[in-house]
């Protein structure tokens, strides 16, 4: 939206019609989340678990809880106005949530060792559709980041950045959900 | 988009989105093949469709149909406002349309809810005679025993398609009401988001076009319930383009329910509480809800059936379980009817106080009934899956719920008697559909019940008294109020008049014929004719022939009656009377506009709600005032004298 | 819009001015007419009335429509000269905003007020007959805030409700009985096929209930509905409104606690019913009903030495007693139905854990038919098996009869194909989803990478067991259930091959 030629109020207005439909969107995400998590205990039930790696999994999750923060970090540096804390911040999240992306997808994943399996079809299909989110996560970031290069955010004109800061605690919460369902529950399915 | 004034044929958004769409299947199936080459893996298959093989892989078709959509997007041109943004570059903040005026203005991206609402209804329309076509082809073959032209296959396809085509012909007519009407009827100048809103009416383009290319790539058995493991082994290709399609298709109902939320909640002109809105807006919103939610359910179901195909992963067959597709894909389509009929009952509400001259009775009961049903909506899916092996005791607390329903869609209908009853009838074409739509949606709502208790169903699940109960209640919850929509609001949208007596040909064509169908299938499903078969069994076919030629018959007279309806639209919007501002006498504010409306639709009137929205027979009341002349400082209304026989809440 | 009507005209123009906008044209061609009301108006000018001009024809009213833009035109009712329905006419054609008001001076107490963006063009007519009715007879007089009254006499509308209610519950007592009736004596008996089974009885039962209580309900409304449409109709040329009721709270009450109640009473019942269909009786006769693409199959345990089951494609039980179908698939989700027993259950692929069961008891010796119920592909139209309840005699004699039957492999072979094979390869030579085995054995087949073969006993292994791995040119690959192996003793696939050999053209 235009951010410089509306007054504040109208901005505002605006702002606030955007954050609904980006809380709604979410909302219509949550559910396809909880369709896979509910397919992951009608299949394996509460007492099985797919065979995975349990030290990477959280590494790559206290990676993922730490980039949410610093991704806090960033929009209230934002915020005040701090430009400096704000970079530093975005670019720490951005390099976490990478971090996280390659190790499930480029560490896990083949440890994983997929054979059509139930375990490993849910594995791969929740990690996988959370893993597309991340990576979108990171390309939405990286274009923020671009544009605050620009110049293009104030300390009270930046919804692309709160919006981009909710969109990754969201996908941030998911992987809440997911990391226990799949990593912590029960014993390793036969 | 630049303003475009003249252009040739490539111009159009439509063609371009066409191009488009090939050139990414092109693309899509050549990565996959090449992918595949390099990887070792069989690249090609023969070109047998005995065998269902069409030499590109499955996966190939797949991310071909997938490239063709996104390349669709791209080039008809919804999406380059948020390239934009993602650039860094500031846009105006509405959209300009593609071309100002004439036909291809229409057929290229707009972004004016009232252009894309028109565009919703129009396809809508053109996919609603799609699939009914269909159902004409396999009704000619069900019409005698035996097989007389179609061979097993093209009949599985044949119905398979004329469910999934017919659903997303009723997902688009509530679009184009829902679009149309939603920002008018509260006084908003366009919806929340513009640019989602035209993308959510192009993603059904390629979406189309991928589902329906199932025809020539081998074909659908499954019914358009897709079923694992059937839709899971079954050879034919054609079957992941049903998926992909439907999940497209499932992407636009999901977006355009984002936009009617948002608009609904931060668009409303001053005065206009949620107890003030027009009760269709009401029935939008409940049915916003469901579609932004629910959907969701169905494009993770069918993708993780399209996994198993591409990917050879396993939820629903060997250790996995089919009853859980059945539980994921239920837990939407179960709501999806409600998303289906909801914003025709509120048309029905709507209409009936204009054609009685008397409010709608109930008004505040009636609105929160949609989100009643909407809500218990939700909790009642399993009884799609009385038959299917689920828990045997789960399957008693979802009858309790299942019969519940029952009771806000009482809700309503009492409301509409008593809107009726002492009212001042009359009996144009909009108000005939209207009080068509009530006695069957009533057939239809009252031949659920055996269907929501357990023991009964047991009888009649997957049986022709199912295709009738639902028939009924589609008719009567989308179709019948969608023609009373399109007669009602045509004047208001094209400017000119229908003709009444090619409209009053319609109804009296439709409603009897449509009786005869949906009683005939009842009559035979309850005899012991199963649903989704091609012939039915010599054993049974003395009893249910007779019926059976009817019912086909009945189905051509439908299609006729739809054809004349076309051809009424068609020609009236061309040459018809030039209609005034408010036919119908309507107190709802875009009657207030003339017709058609300007682009900016209330601009810069003051949009002020003075009154209640169905205060007819309340002397001296308005609802909203668009006049600038009016004080700024409305009076309340005098309240209502002593000598009113008017009860009130 | 309308004014209180005071006995004295002027407070009429009074409030008709203050009400309505400032700039007044007269249109009357009576000089009288015109001053005197020119000169009222004139009086009131600190309401802020202008009077803008007065005309005398249609002509010089419509220009005058377009030059000084009146917001109100006052019209002479009586004149004669000034061609009232032709002003009217063309007037509503225009564009622009305007209320009239006809007033005449033969009736002091009434005026119309015609607003003209709630009239079209065509109803002008209807208008002006209203006009013209309403001139004849005495009307109520109209006050701000009141509901617009009805044409009738007021005194008998009263009554006249009570009436059409009564009137409408009669006919709708009269409907529903006449449906109900119907019902009762025959009309559920037509609907339903012949109840052949013990569990048909409670399903027939609130089957019976169902429909009467969707009569009552279908007549409540569609009568009430039709009586609406038929009673209260508007009349031609009647303008005005209904009476005006917004709702009434305790109708409503009722008519969500009713339903209600009558809806967790059918659960209820609905649930009593559904437990004595699942009421299990002891020692029922065991059948492993299997389905498959596109046949079934049905495996009795008998306690014989040389066998522990056998199949059958006709499924036999023996009357009055409970057997307990064990229903599983072997590919695709198949569904168990015979009509006249009622009771449905889905058959499912997956093994042991999916294996579901329905106890069916027939009550009626008879051949009926299973008709599979979950659509299962191309030939689920035909996917039909014979059922044949027979006596507990009988049902002894046959089962014993097949398990002797069971000694020779070309008999075992071709009860494998008759359970098994026969919804795809026919015997006949005519062409199936599969191969024909007329002339099978020994035959050379092209097969779809281009290679032949000579059909001998290991071809016809490997395509049972690995059914993918040689397809015959011409059939699709996928179709045929993978899992024979399994099922299959190697005394049927025996049975089977010997069975294969005697299949000569």
């Amino acid at each position: 939206m235009s951010s410089v030629t509306t007054t504040l109020n109208e901005y505002r207005r605006r702002e606030g019609t955007n954050r609904l439909g980006l809380w709604l969107f979410l909302i219509s995400d949550t559910f396809v989340f909880a369709g896979m998590f509910v397919a992951r205990f009608y299949l394996l039930g509460s007492g099985t678990r797919p065979e995975v790696s349990q030290e990477l999994g959280l590494a790559i999750t206290t990676l993922l809880l730490i980039s949410s923060y610093f991704m806090y970090t960033a929009e209230t540096a934002m915020a005040f106005g701090d430009t400096r804390k704000y970079y530093r911040s975005l670019m720490v999240t951005i390099a976490l949530g990478t971090l996280f992306l390659i190790g499930v997808v480029a560490v896990e994943w083949p440890l994983a060792h997929y054979d059509g399996s139930v375990p490993t079809s849910i594995f791969f299909l929740m990690t996988g559709f959370h893993a597309f989110h991340v990576l979108t996560g990171i390309f939405f970031l990286v274009i923020v980041y671009r544009n605050s290069k620009k110049g293009l955010y104030t300390a009270e004109r930046h919804w692309p950045v709160e919006a981009a800061a909710v969109y990754w605690h969201f996908v941030d919460v998911v992987w809440i959900f997911f990391y226990p369902a799949l990593y912590l529950i029960g014993g390793v399915a036969g | 988009m630049n303003e475009q004034k003249k252009g040739g044929f490539f111009s159009i958004g439509l063609v371009k989105g066409i191009l488009g769409y090939v050139v990414g299947m092109v693309v899509g199936l050549a990565l996959v093949t090449v992918l595949r080459m390099i990887l070792g893996l069989p690249a090609t298959t023969p070109w047998d469709p005995q065998a269902k093989t069409f030499f590109f892989v499955e996966g190939a078709w797949v991310a071909g149909a997938l490239l063709g959509t996104i390349f669709f997007i791209l080039s008809v041109g919804v999406a380059s406002d948020w390239f934009k943004w993602m650039r860094g570059v500031e846009t105006p903040s509405h959209p300009q349309d593609a071309f100002e005026h004439g036909a291809k203005r229409y057929l290229s991206a707009s972004f004016d809810h009232k252009v894309i609402g028109v565009q919703y209804g129009f396809t809508s329309l053109v996919v609603f005679m799609l699939a009914g076509f269909f159902a004409l082809i396999f009704r000619t073959e069900l019409a005698a025993p035996g097989m007389q032209y179609l061979n097993l296959d093209q009949y599985n396809t044949m119905f398979t398609l004329h469910g999934i085509v017919m659903i997303v012909a009723i997902l688009l007519g509530v679009g184009a009401i829902s679009n149309y009407l939603v920002p008018l009827m509260i006084g908003a100048n366009d919806m929340a988001f513009p640019r989602l809103n035209a993308f959510a009416f192009w993603i059904n383009v390629p979406a189309a076009v991928t589902l329906l290319s199932s025809i020539l790539l081998g074909g659908l058995e499954t019914g358009w319930t897709g079923y694992p493991p059937l839709s899971q082994t079954s050879p034919s290709l054609g079957m992941s383009m049903f998926f992909w399609g439907v999940y497209f298709a499932g992407m636009s109902s999901i977006l355009g329910s984002l936009n009617v939320i948002t608009t609904t909640i931060r668009m409303r002109a001053k005065g206009m509480g949620y107890f003030r809105m027009p009760i269709l807006v009401w029935t939008a919103l409940a049915t916003a809800m469901i579609g932004l939610t629910a959907t969701q359910l169905i494009g993770l179901s069918f993708q993780m059936v399209s996994f198993e195909r591409l990917f050879g992963m396993t939820f629903f067959h060997l250790e996995g379980n089919p009853i859980l597709f059945q539980h994921l894909f239920w837990f939407y389509s179960h709501p999806a009817v409600y998303v289906f009929v909801l914003v025709g009952l509120g048309t029905i509400s709507e209409l009936l106080p204009v054609f009685a001259r008397k409010p709608l009775f109930g008004y505040k009961w009636v609105a929160l009934s949609a989100f009643g049903i909407a809500l218990v909506g939700f909790l009642v899916w399993a009884h799609h899956m009385f038959t299917s092996g689920m828990e045997s005791y789960l399957r008693v607390p979802f009858m309790y719920s299942t019969l519940l329903v029952a009771v806000p869609t009482g809700i309503k209908f009492f409301s509409w008697v008593g809107t009726l009853w002492g009212g001042k009838l009359s009996f144009e074409t909009p108000s005939l559909f209207v009080l068509g739509a009530i006695s069957i949606f009533l057939l239809g709502g009252l031949s659920g019940p055996p269907n929501g208790t357990v023991s009964t169903d047991l009888h009649l699940q997957d049986t022709y008294w199912i295709v009738g109960h639902f028939h009924a209640t589609m008719f009567g919850g989308f179709v019948f109020p969608f023609f009373a929509a399109l007669y009602y609001w045509f004047p208001k949208v094209s400017g000119r008049m229908y003709n009444e007596k090619l409209g009053k040909l319609h109804f009296f064509l439709m409603l009897p014929a449509f009786y005869v169908q949906s009683l005939g299938q009842m009559q035979v499903g309850l005899l012991g004719m199963r649903r989704r078969i091609a012939d039915y069994d010599p054993a049974l076919a003395p009893d249910i022939q007779l019926t059976q030629l009817l019912i086909t018959i009945a189905a051509f007279v439908i299609g006729l009656s739809v054809l004349i309806a076309v051809v009424n639209f068609v020609v009236s919007a061309a040459r018809g009377k030039v209609a005034v501002a408010n036919p119908w006498r309507s107190r709802s504010p875009e009657f207030m506009l003339p017709s058609p409306i300007p682009v900016h639709n209330y601009g810069d009137h003051p949009f002020e709600v003075i009154g209640e929205p169905y205060d007819y027979g309340l002397a001296g009341s308005a609802y909203v005032s668009i006049d600038p002349e009016r004080a700024p400082k409305r009076e309340e209304p005098p309240a209502v004298s002593a000598t009113a026989p008017a009860a009130t809440d | 819009m309308l004014c209180k009507n005071p006995p004295i005209i002027n407070d009429f123009y009074k409030c008709m001015t203050e009400q309505l906008s400032r700039r007044v044209l007269i249109a009357s061609s009576h000089p009288l007419f015109g001053q005197g009301l020119h000169r009222l108006l004139q009086e009131r000018r600190q309401a802020g009335v202008e009077v803008v001009g007065m005309v005398a024809t249609v002509d010089e009213a419509l220009a005058a429509l377009d030059q000084l833009h009146p917001d109100l035109i006052i019209v002479d009712y009586d004149d004669q000269a000034l061609n009232r329905d032709e002003f009217l006419a063309r007037f509503v054609e225009g564009e622009s905003k305007l209320r009239v008001v006809l007033l005449s001076l033969h009736s002091p107490q009434e005026a119309i007020v015609y607003d003209r963006r709630t009239l079209a063009a065509s109803q002008i007519d209807n208008w002006l007959e209203e006009w013209t009715y309403l001139d004849e007879t005495q009307k109520p007089l109209i006050k701000q805030g009141d509901e617009i009254p009805k044409v009738e006499n007021r005194r008998r509308s009263v009554m006249k409700k009570y009436i059409h209610i009564v009137v409408a519950a009669v006919l709708v007592v009269i409907v529903a009985a006449g449906l109900i009736f119907w019902l009762e004596n025959g009309g559920t008996a037509a609907l339903l096929p012949e109840a052949a089974s013990a569990q048909a009885e409670p399903i027939d039962q609130l089957f019976g209930l169902e429909f009467k209580v969707i009569a009552f309900l279908f007549a409540l409304i569609v009568v009430m509905m039709v009586y609406s449409m038929v009673v209260f109709r508007r009349k031609k040329g009647d303008l005005t409104d209904a009476e005006h009721i917004e709702g009434n709270t305790k109708l409503e009450i009722t008519w969500t606690a009713i339903p209600l109640a009558a809806v967790l009473f059918f659960a209820f019942l609905g649930g009593q019913s559904l437990a004595e269909t699942l009421r299990a009786d002891p020692q029922p006769e065991i059948v492993n009903v299997i389905g498959q693409k596109w046949q079934w199959s049905f495996e009795y345990p008998v306690d014989s030495v040389a066998v522990d089951k056998i199949a059958s494609p006709v499924m036999y039980m023996p009357v009055d007693k409970q057997s307990i179908l064990y229903l599983s698939s072997r590919d695709i989700i198949h569904s168990f139905w015979v009509p006249e027993f009622r009771v449905k259950q889905d058959a499912l692929p997956g093994g042991e854990n999916m294996v579901r069961t329905l106890r069916v008891t027939p009550t009626k010796e008879g051949t009926y038919y299973l008709r599979c119920a979950e659509l299962c592909g191309q030939n689920h139209t035909n996917m039909i098996a014979e059922v044949r309840v027979v006596s507990q005699s009988e049902f002894d004699a046959w089962l014993t009869g097949e398990v002797a039957k069971l000694s020779d492999p070309v008999a075992i072979g071709q009860n494998v194909y008759e359970n098994n094979c026969k919804a795809c390869h026919t015997i006949d030579g005519s062409k199936g989803v599969g191969p024909s085995w007329l002339g099978l054995y020994g035959r050379e087949e092209t097969l779809t990478d281009g290679t032949t073969v000579v059909v001998d006993e290991a071809y016809i292994i490997e395509s049972i067991i690995n059914t993918n791995a040689k397809i015959v040119a011409g059939y699709p690959a996928g179709v045929m259930p993978q899992n024979y192996g399994e099922v299959l003793t190697e005394e049927q696939i025996n049975g089977v091959i010997e069975y294969i050999r005697t299949l000569v053209p």
